[in-house]
């Protein structure tokens, strides 16, 4: 049973189509990522759930209870804004303790639940301190305490990272799972970066133009991504263009001067495709002794990793390795390269 | 919602600055004579008065150029300065800044008392021109006293346009220019200078338009026989109580000020509305 | 950031000394001990600072300034915060022809104005009223509270309010609680700014009022007009003063420079 349902939303500001016929159902309990590029729906998807902008069509229903035309303030969700949103002339206790003010709360009942919400993110010395007073990431963890205290029955995250370092926000990314994880409560998440929706969520949405375009776990998402624009979006992959040579248990494409087989249903004969690989797919071999040999034009230390650029007769490929496990060909080199049959992915 | 909200607003707005200027120019129109006072007849004897009779010619032609002559010398002392200041260091240029611009808060006519005592016949300038053997000279109640005054009054004026003007410059440019062999002279001349037009422009027209309108000033400074628009109207309205001789002058002034200010917004959208966006 | 040449320091002493030459030299003279405007030169005196206490007329036109701009001040206040919300926070048909309305009264010369409020009041009887000079002082000073608050509604991150909002705070308690403690700044610089051109102001002030409600600084011009003692001379001094209060109470609530040049 969904805990949170969202049929059919759409949003037009005046001919402009920002989000199409969008379906999601969230269970209790749920991460769920929005992903996307810039521009494509996810953040007006957020603000309708919020209550900030006005559905054009669509419901969304919370618990058996329609809110879609709910006002923002009736709506009871916990929402950590993309700037944080702190209330710059209260303090770090006022500011947490706010919601609770708003639903009449005692006052010791109220101390005692945010000083618990202060604990949960370790801020708790810093009750008396002003926003101005603190780093981004304690101010992002405030955010956060204020939006669960109030033991919201959805927890809303807009791009909540995108304004810390990577340090912190690799760091705050386990923060947010396993707070998320303690206390439980359902969350939506928007962001653009898909190293952070696919690291913490239990489900990624992908989005594009208003559309959703996949929902899937992290792990499947990545490993069979639905279209070429996934395929790119979420890490990264090479395109090999070809076309359908004959279909049967498993697909032939013909690609370059070489043949390929790979699972694909439904495909006709003579249908332009596109063959999905992941640069660490690819292994180095010798030359002449992999599927085909190629040139590395460029190589990049990337700390963990080698990324290298490789001139072959189907193109340029990239091939990640990681750094360590074997010898790197130096720039100009030609090797051969070698991967498994099941490491392509068919793409209409 | 938003014209709730704007609502008492607008009703005082409305009531004491629109419905008062129309009844002014209604007012313009109508007939006076010292005997009868003002009449609900309508003429315009007063505009033909105001623009066909030599004495006001007079007056607006010394409002005119004294107000020019006023904004010029403001541009020449105002844009320099303000150079000057954004180019030092805190805590000099704070104070600097606020010593420049406080007497905007005094009242106008504290500072026309200053300058009548400073340029007085016994006052310190007359003093120091006496110990230099050039004799006393006779500034107060000349053009020369309204125009020092009005300087003073005015300078603030054209600071704070071309103040607000330097502060958009990226000081890299200037840098670039000079890494390019650009004397510093020519720096200001070719970089500077043209970006900052607008902020001189804006200032000009503030300080023209206040001028040509300001009253404390010529009438403390002024004296009794050099008059200016706004002395001009003061006398048809408290001593001559020709009200609607003294509204069409105003008027006339309001007229004026408008011309200047739509041909400013005119020429500073084709000058300039490609290069400063 | 360059530095400045000694030509160009020397240029900046001689405006500075040409901008407080005035103030100074008004100062001064305000404690001569003699009849005449002379600088003090043996002995300070403050005989003529108790002959303005003591001129009933300088007194009473004071306190006509002060609640004059005080209410005028307050009512602009009033009238101008939700008036500058509504614009910076609205767009509707007619927003920059009521925002150009109000802050006209800064390009229409006060001469014109005076002239055509005196007008309005002549022909409904309000010639000697104080409160109708207020409304009249009201529409001269309200631009510059409208320009502070239309300033600090602009910079202002409206998702603090969609953050109260969210945590159920109805719409008039995040006005109270959320938007007005965060432009506070803004309108207490308009207030003030409001105050102390009121309290200044003139050229509109000597058309408009009657003799029971002159200001002092229409009382001023027509003292001076008449006669150049030293009486003149202390009472500008008092006003040097009491603006000078008046800035360093603007500075701390708002920034001096802030206020005078709009923002850093």
């Amino acid at each position: 049973m969904s805990f949170l349902t969202l049929a059919n939303l759409t949003k037009f500001y005046g001919a402009n189509c920002v989000v199409n016929d969008l379906s999601l159902r969230v269970d209790k309990g749920e991460f769920v990522s929005l992903l996307g590029p810039s521009g494509c729906g996810k953040t007006t998807t957020l603000q309708m759930v919020a209550g900030f902008a006005e559905a054009t069509s669509g419901s969304i229903v919370l618990d058996g209870r329609d809110i879609t035309h709910a006002s923002a303030n009736s709506r009871g969700l916990g929402i950590v804004f993309q700037s944080y949103a702190l209330f710059p002339h209260m303090s770090v206790f006022d500011n947490v303790a706010f919601g609770l003010e708003m639903r009449r709360m005692p006052l010791a009942e109220r101390r005692e639940r945010v000083d618990e919400a202060l604990a949960m993110v370790h801020l708790e010395p810093h009750r008396t301190s002003y926003p101005r007073e603190l780093s981004g990431g304690q101010r992002q963890r405030v955010a956060l305490a204020r939006a669960l205290v109030i033991e919201p029955p959805v927890l809303l995250l807009d791009e909540p990272l995108s304004n810390l370092d990577a340090k912190l926000r690799e760091e705050m990314q386990f923060e947010l799972r396993h707070i998320q994880r303690k206390v439980g409560t359902t969350t939506i998440m928007v962001t653009h970066d898909q190293t952070e929706a696919m690291s913490i969520s239990d489900r990624v949405v992908v989005m594009q133009a208003g559309r959703v375009t996949q929902i899937d776990e992290p792990f499947r998402l990545y490993e069979q991504p639905q279209s070429r624009f996934i395929s790119g979006f979420v890490g990264k992959a090479n395109l090999i263009e070809g076309r359908v040579a004959d279909t049967g248990a498993q697909a032939i494409i013909s690609a370059g001067p070489m043949l390929f087989e790979v699972d694909g249903v439904g495909l006709l004969v003579g249908a332009a495709v596109a063959l999905s690989l992941r640069p660490e797919r690819i292994r180095f071999v010798a030359a002449g002794q992999g599927r085909l040999d190629g040139h590395v034009s460029a190589r990049f230390f990337l700390g963990s990793q080698w990324l290298c650029r490789m001139d072959t007769d189907l193109g340029e490929l990239a091939v990640v390795c990681t750094n360590g496990d074997a010898r790197v060909p130096a720039e100009g080199e030609r090797v051969g390269l070698q991967w498994s049959g099941d490491a392509m992915r068919v793409l209409r | 919602m938003p014209w709730a909200l704007s609502a008492p607003a607008l009703l005082l707005f409305g009531s004491l600055l629109l419905v008062p200027l129309a009844l002014t120019t209604v007012l313009s129109f109508h007939v006076f004579s010292h005997a009868t006072g003002v009449q609900d007849d309508f003429t315009l004897a007063h505009y033909a008065a105001v623009l066909g009779d030599e004495y006001y010619h007079g007056i607006f032609w010394r409002t005119f150029w004294v107000s020019a002559l006023t904004t010029l010398i403001c541009i020449a002392i105002g844009a320099p300065e303000a150079y000057v200041l954004s180019r030092m260091r805190d805590p000099w240029r704070a104070i600097c800044l606020l010593v420049v611009l406080a007497p905007l808060l005094v009242s106008v006519v504290v500072r026309a008392f200053g300058w009548s005592m400073l340029l007085g016949p016994q006052g310190p300038v007359n003093q120091a021109l006496q110990s230099l053997g050039l004799g006393p000279v006779r500034i107060l109640y000349t053009e020369a006293a309204v125009i020092i005054a009005l300087v003073h009054v005015m300078l603030p004026f054209m600071v704070i346009p071309v103040w607000t003007s330097l502060h958009k410059l990226d000081p890299a440019v200037e840098n670039a220019a000079l890494s390019l062999s650009a004397a510093p002279f020519t720096v200001l001349r070719r970089i500077v200078l043209p970006q900052v037009m607008p902020g001189i422009l804006s200032g000009s027209l503030i300080v023209f338009g206040l001028s040509a309108s300001a009253f404390a000033i010529p009438g403390l400074l002024g004296g009794r026989r050099l008059k200016m628009v706004a002395t001009v109207v003061y006398d048809e309205y408290l001593h001559e109580l020709n009200w609607p001789l003294g509204a069409a002058v105003a008027l006339l002034l309001l007229l004026a000020n408008l011309v200047v200010m739509l041909s400013y917004n005119h020429f500073v959208e084709r000058n300039y509305k490609k290069s400063m966006g | 950031m360059a530095k400045n040449s000694p030509l160009a320091l020397a240029f900046n002493a001689c405006v500075i000394a040409f901008m407080l030459a005035p103030l100074l030299i008004v100062c001064a003279v305000a404690f001569t001990p003699e009849n005449t405007l002379t600088i003090p030169s043996t002995h300070l005196s403050l005989r003529w600072f108790k002959a303005v206490f003591a001129h009933a007329d300088l007194v009473q036109s004071f306190w006509n300034s002060l609640w004059l701009a005080l209410s005028a001040a307050t009512l602009a206040t009033l009238v101008a915060v939700p008036a500058g919300l509504a614009i910076t926070r609205h767009a509707f048909a007619g927003r920059d022809a009521l925002n150009a309305l109000f802050l006209s009264p800064l390009v229409i010369p006060h001469l014109v104005l005076g002239i055509a409020i005196l007008r309005s009041f002549s022909l409904i009887g309000a010639t000697g009223s104080f409160g109708w000079l207020v409304l009249a002082h009201v529409v001269i000073v309200t631009p510059y509270v409208m320009r502070l608050v239309v300033a600090a509604a602009t910079g202002f991150d409206r998702s603090c309010e969609q953050a109260a909002l969210s945590l159920g705070a109805s719409h008039f308690t995040v006005f109270r609680r959320i938007t007005l403690p965060m432009i506070l700044p803004g309108v207490a610089g308009g207030w003030l700014l409001a105050f102390i051109n009121s309290f200044d102001e003139v050229t509109m002030s000597i058309f408009v009022t009657a003799p029971s409600t002159v200001t002092l600084p229409v009382r001023m011009y027509m003292y001076a007009t008449e006669s150049i003692d030293p009486l003149m001379a202390a009472a500008s001094a008092l006003m040097v003063g009491f603006t000078a209060a008046v800035m360093v109470l603007l500075d701390r609530l708002y920034g001096l420079d802030r206020i005078l040049v709009g923002g850093k």
